[in-house]
């Protein structure tokens, strides 16, 4: 159903363009080896959409945002590091990069959120070992892993954040 | 309909606007980011899956990183100017952006910010864009240039090429918007949904602390405004293609999108600068015909009238 909607919604989007006069004179104006590429990339955008698996029609990939219908609460996860000595400092994991901080911790709430959390031990003991964080100049011997839950609600405010001790990743 | 009146001009300066983003985009990038990931959690999408697996870990060394980076520098500066072999050079150039935009994905997952430029950079490869606006040097100099290429008899081209530029551009709206209502249905907009989205991405830890996205709990108009908004820019997405059919309805869409960039910048952390600053280039006519002053203008106008309509 989800398939028949996309394609009269794309169809009717693109015909009403596409066969206005000034478009299709210039269409017509143009070498048939170039008309057919246009056209191509024209229909590779919705068809990569329609697909949906970006990994296999990259770069032609799938839009998908704001879509997903949300539970109440939302969670995220927070980190901290704990060294030799037994001090536990905040790890803010995003500072660990330039540009790509908040889609490394995105990426690690996806890995923290599947089935195991093998993947994000192993990323989480990747970056650890990399981290400049720890100023007492004592290696980091454990990751703990927080859930932070805020309820979204008329009046909620950080403060209202509960954070519990989801696990701890022993490195 | 937009674009109809385009130019080689018209083409040259998307041309120019579009490789200076990405030139600015790429100076900004720090390459280290990437080799700061292990390379197990690298998995190729798309046309990348053709590369052999034993080429990432050389892939993401520093040293073929900064090499990529300098090389498509090197590209990139004669593409704004218009100089050197424009189609081997363009191709070449969409060719290692789709690469390089496929590092960062494939470790970290599909993000949409650089598509839709991608998308439009991929239309002036298949374009003779670097028939005007193009730097000649200085006069009298050996370096300078040669005369403008622009063809009245390839006309058909620039406005195309513009025409279908726009249309790939919007449709990445479309498709967003079409999704948001086949995956979710319209009960996504009476849910709250949008207010999840806006807590999440201001609470969880980024750069920004704190973001302005959480002042949806506390402040009760902002809650109804954003709740509000939400669908009037789902339709605006779903009818981003027809801007280049009606200009007031272009410029309603211009608003409503610019606004709503504006707000996800600053209450979910998410920018989408590439779409913002393409906006003046493909939903404006630059340089149309008739109001060209320089020669190919007077050639054009031999074929329309002094007015700019098209004669015959």
């Amino acid at each position: 159903m989800a398939l028949v909607f996309d394609v009269l919604a794309y169809g009717t989007l693109l015909l009403l363009v596409l066969t206005r006069r000034p478009l299709r004179a210039a269409l017509a104006g143009l070498e048939s080896w170039r008309r057919v590429a246009l056209l191509a990339l024209v229909l590779a955008v919705p068809v990569g959409q329609m697909i949906h698996k970006s990994e296999w029609t990259y770069p032609f990939v799938a839009w998908a945002m704001y879509t997903d219908r949300r539970p109440a609460n939302v969670t995220w996860y927070e980190y901290s590091l704990v060294t030799s000595d037994g001090v536990e400092q905040p790890w803010p994991v995003a500072h660990e990069f330039s540009r790509l901080g908040k889609r490394v911790v995105w990426k690690l709430r996806l890995l923290e959120e599947a089935a195991s959390t093998e993947q994000a031990d192993r990323l989480l003991s990747h970056l650890a070992a990399r981290s400049q964080v720890t100023h007492s100049g004592q290696p980091a011997t454990a990751v703990r892993i927080w859930s932070c839950t805020l309820p979204v609600i008329p009046g909620a405010t950080p403060a209202a954040t509960t954070r519990t001790l989801r696990r701890t990743l022993v490195l | 309909m937009l674009h109809e009146r385009a130019t080689a001009q018209s083409l040259g300066i998307l041309r120019a606007a579009v490789y200076t983003i990405w030139l600015g985009d790429l100076l900004r990038e720090p390459i280290t980011d990437l080799k700061n990931l292990p390379v197990w959690m690298f998995e190729p999408l798309g046309v990348l899956k053709l590369v052999p697996s034993m080429a990432w870990p050389v892939v993401f060394s520093p040293l073929f990183l900064i090499a990529l980076k300098l090389v498509l520098l090197g590209l990139l500066v004669p593409l704004v100017l218009g100089r050197g072999p424009y189609r081997l050079l363009s191709v070449t150039a969409v060719c290692l952006l789709i690469f390089w935009q496929g590092l960062t994905r494939g470790m970290l997952g599909v993000v949409h910010r650089e598509m839709a430029i991608l998308y439009v950079t991929m239309v002036l490869a298949l374009s003779p864009a670097a028939d005007a606006f193009v730097w000649r040097g200085r006069p009298g100099t050996k370096d300078a240039g040669d005369r403008s290429r622009a063809d009245t008899a390839k006309l058909d081209v620039y406005r195309a090429a513009l025409m279908i530029a726009t249309l790939v551009y919007t449709l990445t709206y479309a498709a967003v918007g079409v999704r948001r209502l086949t995956a979710a249905g319209p009960g996504i907009f009476f849910d709250g949904t949008i207010l999840r989205y806006l807590v999440i991405r201001s609470a969880e830890p980024g750069w920004w602390a704190d973001g302005a996205g959480l002042q949806v709990l506390t402040h009760p108009w902002l809650s109804w405004l954003v709740q509000a908004a939400f669908p009037v820019v789902t339709l605006a997405e779903i009818l981003a293609p027809p801007v280049l059919l009606d200009r007031r309805f272009r410029l309603a869409w211009i608003v409503i999108i610019a606004v709503f960039h504006v707000m996800s910048w600053g209450m979910m952390q998410i920018f989408f600068l590439q779409n913002i600053l393409l906006m003046p280039f493909l939903l404006h006519e630059w340089a149309p015909a008739g109001h060209d002053k320089t020669r190919l203008a007077e050639a054009n106008r031999a074929s329309y009238g002094a007015d700019g309509v098209e004669v015959g």
